[in-house]
């Protein structure tokens, strides 16, 4: 038998608590995977569709580096959005009422990373695309 | 007014695929059209027509020969010179339009603005100026291409084209997927550019176009066999078609092997007669 102090007794459910919900770290990788293809794929879906309008873009005189970025940007867009949705779900799992703001921080820093790693690809595609290839795309 | 042709084009060539399976759009077309010129480009599907037109524009590059636009040689620019020769001295119109779906017509044509470094509510101011030019009314330019007629959509991808003031126009079948009233008015706003604005204008077109919207082109183009290039004659420029050399009569095509380049069409020059050596001899 042992006693516990309630600060030890606090301490010790805590621990019970944070070991029962070491799979949630799991979970936040595998969220982070899924989040990075699913970016990946929207975004080299979206250069797919607007192959036309790329092209009509490089047409009218828009250099290459602007149709990169374009999409780095929007790879951004989407990973501010996907911040603002999860907000909630953030604050779920933190037993004290407060404002995880080092969390937060890292969290919209690693967003912004994989969004950027998302982007790589379909950027380089849409700077690549031949303008008269991407006229005649269907 | 400069003696620099608008566009120069010396024995292009243009193949796609493998050396083994190379097809070939264009063979050893040579071409000059003076500034202020408007060259109708005719001719059947596959004859080269577009491949003649996005090797003018830089918008791909010729197996062989030299282009060249506003006195560059496109070949000798990088991408991004290539890109800002587009933008500012180079106006595309396409036959499907190819506006941006998610801009309104005047944003659409404000946004190529947006790189020749003016801001965004002064490129929009200019963008209704130039869709007032073009005819498009005030209420249609609040809406998305998807909610305008045919020719009203148009009528924008040219005020999109000509709102950076470019000197050269190329148009790639502009009345093709227009019925053949609209596809006439539309012609009409690309003659009217040439002879009020005096810019270059080159258009590519099918027969069977030409035949609905009854327009008037003299002159064509069918890359991978034939060619015979003439200008539409210009009284107000006195251009003259380069077989005749007359302003009035409207000559018969001449088709030539590509193998030999066409006669160069001669520089706009009034005072120019029938004896002087740079206008070619009239045929009966």
């Amino acid at each position: 038998m042992r006693v516990f102090s309630s600060g030890e007794m606090v301490d010790y459910w805590v621990a019970q608590i944070r070991r029962g919900f070491a799979g949630v770290d799991v979970l936040r990788a595998v969220v982070f995977l899924v989040m990075l293809l699913g970016i990946a794929d929207t975004l080299a879906s979206g250069v797919v569709q607007r192959t036309r309008e790329l092209g009509a873009a490089r047409a009218v005189g828009v250099r290459r580096w602007y149709l990169q970025r374009m999409v780095l940007v929007e790879a951004l867009v989407m990973g501010a959005l996907w911040i603002r949705w999860t907000f909630p779900y953030l604050l779920g799992y933190v037993l004290d009422f407060h404002l995880p703001y080092m969390q937060l921080g890292l969290i919209g820093l690693m967003t912004a990373l994989v969004c950027a790693i998302a982007a790589v690809l379909p950027a380089r595609g849409a700077a690549r695309l031949e303008p008269a290839v991407a006229l005649r795309y269907e | 007014m400069t003696d620099t042709p608008a566009v120069v084009l010396e024995r292009v060539s243009k193949s796609y695929g493998d050396a083994g399976h190379a097809v070939t759009a264009l063979s050893d077309v040579s071409l000059q059209v003076p500034a202020s010129q408007f060259l109708s480009i005719m001719g059947p599907s596959g004859s080269g027509k577009s491949t003649l037109l996005n090797l003018i524009a830089g918008l791909d590059t010729p197996t062989h020969g030299r282009v060249i636009v506003g006195g560059q040689e496109l070949t000798h620019l990088s991408d991004d010179a290539c890109s800002d020769l587009r933008l500012r001295h180079i106006g595309f119109v396409f036959q499907s339009f190819n506006l941006f779906p998610t801009f309104t017509a005047e944003e659409n044509v404000a946004w190529p603005l947006g790189f020749v470094g003016l801001r965004w509510r002064a490129a929009k101011m200019r963008a209704a100026e130039t869709l007032e030019q073009m005819g498009v009314d005030a209420a249609a330019r609040s809406r998305l291409p998807a909610e305008l007629s045919g020719g009203e959509q148009q009528r924008v991808a040219i005020a999109r084209a000509l709102v950076t003031e470019p000197r050269l126009v190329l148009a790639d079948e502009p009345a093709g997927n227009l019925d053949s009233e609209t596809g006439r008015s539309i012609l009409g706003v690309l003659l009217q550019l040439n002879t009020q604005r005096r810019l270059t204008v080159i258009m590519v077109t099918t027969t069977h176009s030409r035949r609905r919207t009854g327009s008037e082109p003299s002159s064509c183009a069918t890359a991978a066999s034939c060619v015979t290039c003439m200008p539409i004659p210009n009284r107000a420029t006195g251009a003259r078609f380069p077989c005749t050399g007359s302003r009035h009569a409207r000559p018969r095509p001449r088709p030539c092997s590509l193998a030999t380049p066409p006669p160069a069409i001669p520089a706009r020059t009034p005072a120019s007669t029938p004896g002087d050596p740079a206008t070619p001899a009239p045929t009966p």
